[in-house]
This record gives structure tokens, sequence and C-alpha cells, in this order.
């Protein structure tokens, strides 16, 4: 056997394991972020007897649900019941395999990279769909259709925003678009309506707050979630909150210039020490936008689903395509 | 340190095990129906080592239940507010689907219109689950003793661990309360009853209008 590609298979599935394993500790980190941060925001506390500073709260939360008993309605699909938590768990790790960690540090430096993301991304709606459905619940099943119809509307005006970037650094693998920003300065200043529509747009995706009309408790009990007890729970909560954070990596990948440090800093440096230095900074600009996910959450109210779709399909919808327009004008007639 | 949960002393005759047919596989483990009666009679967890550690950590991560039934559930979101931080405990998420709770804090006066889908939702919690009787109404009946529409007491429907007394208690008092709901999962640690006695630990008091 070619020892090329045996070297390739043991390093892909070094890359997923690892991948799979940061999946728990990202998911950790953003819970303790979210319960701590909004805490502080509302004047309180927030938790703090668990650990130093309370730090390992959302680690006994994850834990409690090990231990929980796993409940399944009578009436429930079995098959389809067990599915949509791995589902949609797999669908935030996947999506993992494409993120530009650092300069030499990425799982699989695809081509297409931006194409794969945006397709597995988009598996999740398919695990909440058949959660809502196969839970034998209305609360379910209006939470799934509900999580359908948002996420599908906003997955186009989010893919158009991209195809402005694609447009410009005229390539479809993240690592090539970081290395268009370290010429040409981040995305952020050749695309500013692109990453509005980005941003609210991967808001939405995601189901944060103030778009989270999926898991809306005061009108459906818990969405899709409804029926769902212990890990199989946990499993949907950990891929929220992953999810959040690759939607932060990858807007920094695109629009802030991924691992490449800002201004007064040397942009990159050379071998084991520039990876380290690119995963510092791609982690310092990716939690930054978790943090200011947590902030919108303590701050807004949640949208009506009216207002929401409106907004998806008579704002967003129609500033994609005038920016793509622009962009790809602008590109053909300066010939960039 | 004991705490006085159960209210009157519990009936300490043999508990003898009847023959009933269909649970044959749970007889060498020691378990059958209870005798005095209840709803599930089987013992829904089975302990193990496991749970020294895992009592540790449901102890420190008690997601109580979004339901509030009069008053008192005024109380109960003040618990969660800026001043009386119930989520310093760990106790902060309070979720809307029983599915995904710990403690149901029956907070108001229970009335026997509301009595069924309360007990729906207490069944329709996962097991491990505990409940906090919050305020005079639910632990005894309180201004509507003897009131024909008012149950005289939430511990004739179901096991209640914590009693906290008010009315309605103060946020600070339901945060007390469930600090020693705290500490009595911190004393069950791993050693759970055999039996889960799921009747009315009450059966009459004097005076009951029945």
């Amino acid at each position: 056997m070619d020892l090329d590609l045996l070297l390739g298979v043991g390093r892909f599935l070094l890359a997923t394991t690892l991948l799979l394993l940061l999946t728990v500790p990202t998911a950790f980190v953003v819970i303790q972020m979210e319960l701590k941060v909004i805490a502080q925001m509302q004047l309180r506390y927030g938790p703090n007897r668990i650990g130093p500073w309370g730090m390992f709260q959302s680690t006994i939360h994850g834990f409690k649900f090990l231990a929980k008993e796993d409940h399944m309605p009578d009436q429930a699909d079995r098959t389809t019941f067990t599915l949509a938590p791995w589902m949609v768990y797999m669908a935030a790790a996947m999506s993992m395999l494409v993120i530009p960690w650092a300069p030499g540090a990425i799982a699989a430096d695809f081509n297409i990279g931006i194409v794969y993301f945006f397709a597995i991304i988009g598996l999740s709606v398919v695990g909440m769909l058949i959660a809502g459905w196969a839970s034998y619940n209305k609360y379910s099943l209006l939470g799934g259709l509900r999580s359908a119809a948002q996420m599908v509307s906003y997955e186009i005006p989010l893919t158009l925003s991209v195809v402005g970037v694609v447009v410009l650094g005229g390539t479809l693998n993240f690592r090539e678009v970081i290395e268009w920003q370290l010429d040409h300065g981040w995305m952020l200043l050749w695309q500013p309506v692109g990453w509005g529509i980005f941003y609210i747009a991967s808001l939405a995706e995601i189901n944060r707050t103030p778009f989270d009309m999926v898991e809306a408790d005061s009108e459906l009990v818990a969405g899709p979630f409804t029926e769902y007890s212990g890990m199989r729970f946990g499993f949907f909560f950990f891929a929220e909150y992953v999810a959040l954070f690759i939607m932060s990596g990858i807007m920094v990948a695109l629009f802030f210039g991924g691992w490449l440090a800002p201004w007064p800093f040397p942009a990159q440096l050379e071998g084991f020490g520039g990876t380290l230095y690119g995963i510092f900074w791609f982690f310092l600009k990716s939690y930054l936008f978790v943090f200011v996910a947590v902030w919108l959450r303590a701050t807004l109210p949640r949208v009506r689903v009216d207002q929401l779709m409106g907004m998806a399909w008579k704002v967003l919808l129609p500033l994609a395509m005038l920016n793509l327009i622009v962009t790809a004008g602008v590109v053909v007639w300066l010939k960039l | 340190m004991a705490l006085d949960t159960k209210g009157p002393p519990p009936d300490t005759s043999p508990i003898v095990i009847p023959d009933l047919a269909g649970d044959d596989d749970f007889r060498e483990f020691g378990m059958a129906e209870h005798p005095r009666g209840g709803f599930h009679g089987l013992l829904e967890v089975i302990p193990t080592r496991a749970d020294l550690v895992l009592d540790l950590i449901r102890a420190n991560s008690l997601w109580p239940l979004l339901s509030g039934l009069s008053c008192c559930a005024i109380e109960m979101m003040s618990s969660a507010t800026s001043k009386n931080d119930i989520d310093r405990f760990g106790m902060f998420p309070f979720r809307a689907s029983p599915r995904q709770a710990d403690v149901l804090i029956v907070a108001g006066t229970l009335t026997t219109k509301m009595a069924g889908p309360l007990v729906r939702l207490w069944e329709q919690m996962p097991e491990p689950k505990w409940c906090v009787a919050m305020g005079t109404c639910t632990t005894s009946g309180g201004r509507f003793k003897r009131s024909y529409s008012v149950v005289q007491g939430v511990d004739r429907l179901m096991p209640v661990d914590v009693y906290v007394p008010g009315c309605p208690p103060r946020p600070e008092g339901l945060i007390y309360g469930m600090l020693r709901l705290r500490e009595l999962v911190l004393q069950r640690r791993g050693e759970w009853p055999t039996y889960v006695d799921r009747g009315p630990q009450r059966s009459n008091w004097e005076g009951d209008v029945t």
C-alpha cells in the first residue's frame, strides 16, 4: 500500500479525533461564558460555588445530563428520535473540519472548504426538524417547523453574503482567503455590508437571541427539544454552543483575517511558534465574537416570527444581492 | 444532622413483599410494588458506586421547573433576580420543559382543578427528581384550610423533600430551602432508598373536609 495514502488516512483520523474531543471543552467554555457574562450584565454574581470563581459550573451542568433518566415518549418514532441529537451534534462537529486554526493547522485544507462548511452546517436543520417530528408533541412539531423555516430562509442571505468574499478573494479555500487578507487587509474593509448581512444571518442560523425562535420557551415549551431528556438533550445543548463558537470562528476567518494578528503586532510568524501565535489570535478573535453574541442575548428581546421572516426575505436578501452585484462589478471594472 | 422532611413519623411495620405476577425480573433485586400503595411501586433508579460521584454533581446542578401557581411564583422569580441570585448555587436555568428539570418548586396555592396538570408535570419529570413545597398553601392548605377548592397540602399528591413555610416565603427563604435540598441530596449520597414511596404521606387529619 502507498505510504503517502496511509499517512494521509492516519493524519485524517488523528485530526477528526482531536476535533471531536475539542467540541466538549469548547461547549463547556462557551456555556460558562454565557452563565458568567450574562450574570455580570444583570448585576448578579453568577455561579460562584464550584471551583475558583465558579468556573466548573458548566461542567457540572453537562455531567448531570449523563445521569438523568433517558426518557422516550411512547408514541415517538424510535429511530428518528434517537437519530436527531446525533445529527445536530455531528453537523456542528463535522463543520469544524475546515476551520483554519493557524498556518499549517487545518484538519482538511479543501479547495472547496467554504462550500463544504455551508453544506454541513445546514444539515443541523434536518436534525431539528426530525427531532420535532419524532417527539409526537405539538410544541416539538411547531418548534421543528419554525426552525426549518427560519434556518432555511437565513441560509440564503448567509451564503450570498459570503459569495462577495469569494468573488473578491477568487478562492473557495479558507487558507487562501486568509492569505488574500494578508496582502490586501482584512475583508471587513472591503465587504462591510457583506459582514453585516453575514453576522445577522449567522445569529439566526445558529438560533441565538434575538432570533431564538426555535427554543422560545415562553411560546413553545422548549421547541423541538421539549421531549428530550438526559444526554440526548445534552447533545442538542452542546451542539448549540459549539455552533456558536464555529460561526464566530468562520466569521473571523472570512472577515477578520483569521489567524492574522492586528496592526501593531507582526501579522504572522514562521515555524511552530508561528502556529501557536496564529492559534492564539484565532481563539482571541473568535471568543470576542462569542462574547458579543452573549452580550446581544443579555440586551435584546426576541423578534416576532413574521418580523424575522420579513427581514430575511425583504431586507437581507435584496441587500445581499446588491452587495454581490456591486462587488462583482467592481472586480470586473478594476480587474482586481 | 437529620432533616425533618417527612412530617409525621413513618410507618415502621415490617414490609412484606407481595407475590406479584410479571415482575420476576426485579425479584432478585428485592424490588416489588410497594405494599402501602403508590403510583409506581418499582424503584426507577438502581444506585451504584457511581452515584457517590453523581450525587455530588446533582446536588450542585438542581434545575427548577419553570412553573408557578400563584403569588409564591412572584417570590420564586424574585429569587433569580440580581439581589437574591439563586444562580450562584447552579440552580438558575429555569427549564420550561419538565423533561429537563430536576426540582419541582410548587409555588403557590394548588387548587383541585390544577392538581391534575401538576401531577402530570411531576410524572413527566425524569428521575432523579425532587419536590419543594413553597408557601403555607402547599405545605398544609394555609389560608385556604378547609376550603373546598384547594388541595390541603401538596404532599397528598407527590412526595415532598423540603417544605418552605411563609405566606409567601421571602426569596431568601426559598434559597434557604433549596440549600437544605442540596444538603438532603448530599445526605442521601449513594444511598437511595430501596422503595420509592409514592403514596400519600398523610392519610387523614382531624378536621379535614372529606
